[in-house]
C-alpha cells in the first residue's frame, strides 16, 4: 500500500470517528456529514491525479451492469412492498428538503465510492479476496454503528437488527467493493446510486416485516454478485490488475474436494435429522414461552432424555404430550391413584400448578441440560416463514377497491416488463462474454 | 452503442416507475413509515431510560379512596435499534387503566419521546388503537393539531358506527405532535384520560399508541 492510500484510509477514519461520535442538530445535521464527504472525494480525487485518471479504472460493461444490478434490486423492493404493503416515506419533499438530501446523498456516496475505489486500487492487488474482505468491513461500519452492534441484550432484537440493517448493509457493500475492484468507483456508484436515490427520493417505500427485508436485502446484491462475476472476463480482471493465475490443481483432486465436502454436509445433516427425532434417546427442544424463566429463558435450547416415570421425581423438569402440543414444566407433586401415578406440574414461573395432572404414558423424557439462546434463530425463521404464510391467507383483503386494484395490477405488469427486460439484458451479456449474439 | 441503448432503457424504467410511484402515493393514504433509510436515520421512539407515571383523580381525604388504577409499559416486541448511533427504544407505549368509573380520571405525565437518528425530526401525528378491537377510536382534534385529542366508544348496538352515549374513555395528547426533535434531543409529554357514563365497572380498558415523525430540514 502506497503513502496516499495511508492519507485515504487516514481520512476516511477521520470522519467515520467524527460522525459515530458527533451528531450535531440544526443545519449542521446535514453540513457536517456533507462537508466530512465532500472533503475526502476532493481529496481522493486530487492524490489518485483527477477525474480523468479515475475514469480511465473504468470498465464501461461492468459498470452498466452495476447500474442494471442497482435497479433491478429497486424493483424487487417495489415488488415485495405490493406484495406486502407501502407506507410514506419520513423524508421531506419541500424544495429545500430535497435540496438539502440531494446535497447530503451525492456528497456522502461520492466522498464514500471514490475513497473506496482509490483503496481498493492502491490495496494488496495480489490478494484481491483480502482486498475485498476489508474494505468491506471497512465501509460497513461507515453505515452501522459499532455500538449498534454490541448493546444488546434481548437475542430477538439481535437477530432482528442483523437481519434487517447489517446484513444488508454489509452484502451491499461487498458487492460494491467488488465492483470498485474491477471496475473502479464509478462502477460501485452506479450500483450504490440508484439504490440511495430510491431511499432519499421516492415518496412511497415498502413497508416491509423484518424477514423480508433481510431475504431481499442479503439475496439481492448477492444475486448481483453472481451475475457480475459470470460476466466478468480474464480480460477484463487483467485490465483492473488483479493477477489471474492458471488453475494447476489436477480435476481429479478437485472432483475429491468438492466429494468429501458434499460427504461432510450429507453426514452433517444425517445426524441432525437423526438427533431432533430422538434416534439417539434424547430430543433437543426450543424454549418457546417463558414459563419455566428463569431456569429455562426462551430461545434456549432443552435436551431431554427418555426416562421411565418411575424414576421421576419432585424437582425434575419434564417434557410431556397435552394433546398436539409439547409441554416442559416442574413436577411438584406425584400422586399414586388407581390408574397409576399423576404427575402434578408446574411452571417455575407461573404462580399456581397446571390444572391437568400428567399422566405416565404422556411423558417424553426428564431435562438433562439446557444451551442458552442456542435457538432464537430457529425462532426468528419461524416467525418469518409465519409471517409469510399470514400475508398469503390475508392477500385477498389487501386489495380493497376497484381503483386500487387497477393501479396496482398496472404496476404488477410494469414490473413484470421490467424484470423480463433485465432478464434479456443479462442474457444479453452473458452471450456477449461468450462471443454470441443476443438473443432474438 | 449497445451500452446506451442499455443505459437508456433503465433510465426510461426508473422514470416511468418513479412516475406511477408518485401516482400511486397521492392515491393511496399510506401511513408514514419509520425512517428506514441509509446514509442518516431518523428514528422517533419513546425513551426507554425514562420512568413511566401516572396521577389520578381520586380522593386521599376525607378518607382515601383507591379503586382505579393505570398502568403504561412499553412494548417490547416494537423495539427498534438505530444502525446508525445504536441507540434503541420502542416505537409502541401500551396504556392499561384497571376498574374505571364514569369521571375516573388520569393522567400520564412522564411520556419521553426521544429521536435516536441522525436526522431533525417533526412530530406529525400519532396512532392510537385498541389492540383487542373493542374499543374504535374517533379523532376530535386530530394532528397535526397540537394538543390532539379523540376518544374510544364501544359498538354497543353493532351497527358498526358511532352513536352518542357510546364514548368509554377521552383521550388527549399534550405536548408531542408538531415538536421538533434535533438528533439526541427529547421531548416530555402528556397522555390524560378522561371516562365516560358508559365505561363499565371492574373492567380494563387497553390501548396502544404510537408516533409518526417525518424530516425537519430546518427554519
Amino acid at each position: 500500500m502506497n503513502r496516499n492510500a495511508y492519507i485515504i484510509l487516514a481520512l476516511f477514519l477521520a470522519v467515520y470517528i467524527l460522525l459515530t461520535l458527533y451528531y450535531p442538530g440544526g443545519m449542521m445535521a446535514y453540513a457536517l456529514p456533507s462537508i466530512c464527504w465532500t472533503t475526502l472525494a476532493l481529496t481522493t480525487i486530487y492524490i489518485a491525479g483527477g477525474p480523468a485518471k479515475i475514469r480511465s479504472w473504468t470498465n464501461n460493461r461492468i459498470t452498466l451492469m452495476a447500474l442494471l444490478v442497482g435497479v433491478l434490486q429497486i424493483f424487487i423492493l417495489i415488488d415485495a412492498g405490493l406484495i406486502n404493503k407501502f407506507g410514506n416515506s419520513p423524508l421531506s419533499f419541500a424544495p429545500a428538503g430535497i435540496a438539502i438530501n440531494l446535497i447530503v446523498v451525492s456528497s456522502t456516496l461520492l466522498g464514500m465510492e471514490l475513497s473506496r475505489g482509490y483503496l481498493t486500487k492502491n490495496l494488496s492487488r495480489k490478494n484481491p479476496t483480502l482486498t475485498v474482505a476489508a474494505i468491506t468491513i471497512l465501509y460497513t461500519f461507515a453505515n452501522v454503528s459499532i455500538f449498534a452492534l454490541i448493546n444488546f441484550q434481548d437475542p430477538l432484537a439481535y437477530t432482528k437488527f442483523m437481519g434487517e440493517n447489517f446484513l444488508p448493509i454489509l452484502t451491499e457493500n461487498l458487492l460494491a467493493t467488488y465492483l470498485a475492484l474491477i471496475s473502479g468507483p464509478i462502477a460501485s456508484l452506479a450500483y450504490r446510486a440508484p439504490l440511495q436515490a430510491f431511499q432519499w427520493f421516492s415518496p412511497i417505500l415498502p413497508d416491509l416485516p423484518w424477514g423480508y427485508a433481510a431475504l431481499i436485502g442479503v439475496m439481492a446484491p448477492i444475486i448481483g454478485f453472481i451475475a457480475i462475476n459470470m460476466a466478468t472476463t480474464q480480460k477484463d480482471l487483467t485490465k483492473a490488475g488483479i493477477p489471474t493465475p492458471r488453475i494447476r490443481t489436477p480435476k481429479l483432486r478437485k472432483s475429491q474436494k468438492s466429494t468429501k465436502g458434499w460427504l461432510a454436509i450429507s453426514i452433517f445433516l444425517v445426524l441432525a435429522v437423526w438427533t431432533s427425532s430422538g434416534l439417539f434417546g434424547f430430543y433437543p427442544t426450543i424454549i418457546a414461552s417463558g414459563s419455566m424463566t428463569p431456569a429455562m429463558k426462551v430461545g434456549d435450547i432443552a435436551i431431554t432424555v427418555s426416562t421411565d416415570p418411575s424414576k421421576i421425581q419432585v424437582g425434575d423438569i419434564i417434557q410431556y404430550w397435552q394433546g398436539q402440543e409439547m409441554n416442559m414444566h416442574r413436577v411438584v407433586e406425584i400422586r399414586q391413584t388407581e390408574s397409576g401415578e399423576q404427575f402434578i406440574t408446574k411452571g417455575d414461573a407461573n404462580n399456581v400448578p397446571d390444572s391437568t395432572p400428567v399422566s405416565a404414558d404422556q411423558i417424553r423424557g426428564k431435562l438433562i441440560f439446557s444451551i442458552p439462546k442456542l435457538g432464537w434463530a430457529s425462532i426468528a425463521l419461524k416467525e418469518f416463514f409465519a409471517n409469510i404464510y399470514t400475508f398469503i391467507i390475508t392477500l385477498p383483503q389487501t386489495i380493497t377497491s376497484t381503483g386500487a386494484s387497477i393501479i396496482k395490477n398496472g404496476i404488477y405488469i410494469t414490473s413484470a416488463l421490467a424484470l423480463t427486460a433485465y432478464s434479456y439484458l443479462l442474457l444479453t451479456y452473458k452471450n456477449q462474454r461468450k462471443g454470441g449474439k443476443n438473443p432474438k | 452503442m449497445e451500452n446506451k441503448k442499455i443505459a437508456a432503457i433503465a433510465l426510461i424504467i426508473a422514470i416511468t416507475l418513479s412516475a406511477v410511484g408518485f401516482a400511486y402515493a397521492h392515491w393511496v393514504d399510506y401511513a408514514t413509515i419509520n425512517g428506514k433509510i441509509q446514509m442518516g436515520s431518523m428514528t422517533l421512539v419513546f425513551d426507554p431510560t425514562e420512568l413511566l407515571d401516572y396521577t389520578d383523580n381520586e380522593l386521599t381525604l376525607p378518607e382515601p379512596k383507591d379503586v382505579g388504577s393505570g398502568k403504561i409499559y412499553y412494548d417490547t416486541l416494537t423495539r427498534v435499534d438505530d444502525a446508525h448511533t445504536g441507540l434503541y427504544g420502542y416505537k409502541v407505549l401500551v396504556f392499561e387503566i384497571h376498574d374505571a368509573y364514569p369521571q375516573y380520571r388520569i393522567d400520564f405525565t412522564t411520556v419521553v419521546l426521544l429521536n435516536i437518528g441522525t436526522i431533525p425530526i417533526h412530530i406529525t401525528g400519532s396512532t392510537i388503537w385498541d389492540p383487542t378491537g373493542v374499543l374504535n377510536w374517533t379523532w376530535t382534534t386530530p394532528p397535526p393539531h397540537s394538543p390532539c385529542e379523540g376518544f374510544f366508544w364501544k359498538d354497543f348496538n353493532h351497527n358498526n358506527v358511532y352513536d352518542t352515549g357510546e364514548e368509554i374513555m377521552h383521550v388527549k395528547i399534550v405536548n408531542f405532535v408538531s415538536h421538533q426533535l434535533e438528533p439526541g434531543e427529547n421531548t416530555k409529554g402528556e397522555v390524560d384520560i378522561d371516562f365516560y357514563q358508559p365505561a363499565e365497572p371492574c373492567h380494563t380498558y387497553q390501548f396502544n399508541i404510537e408516533f409518526d415523525a417525518t424530516q425537519y430540514e430546518g427554519p
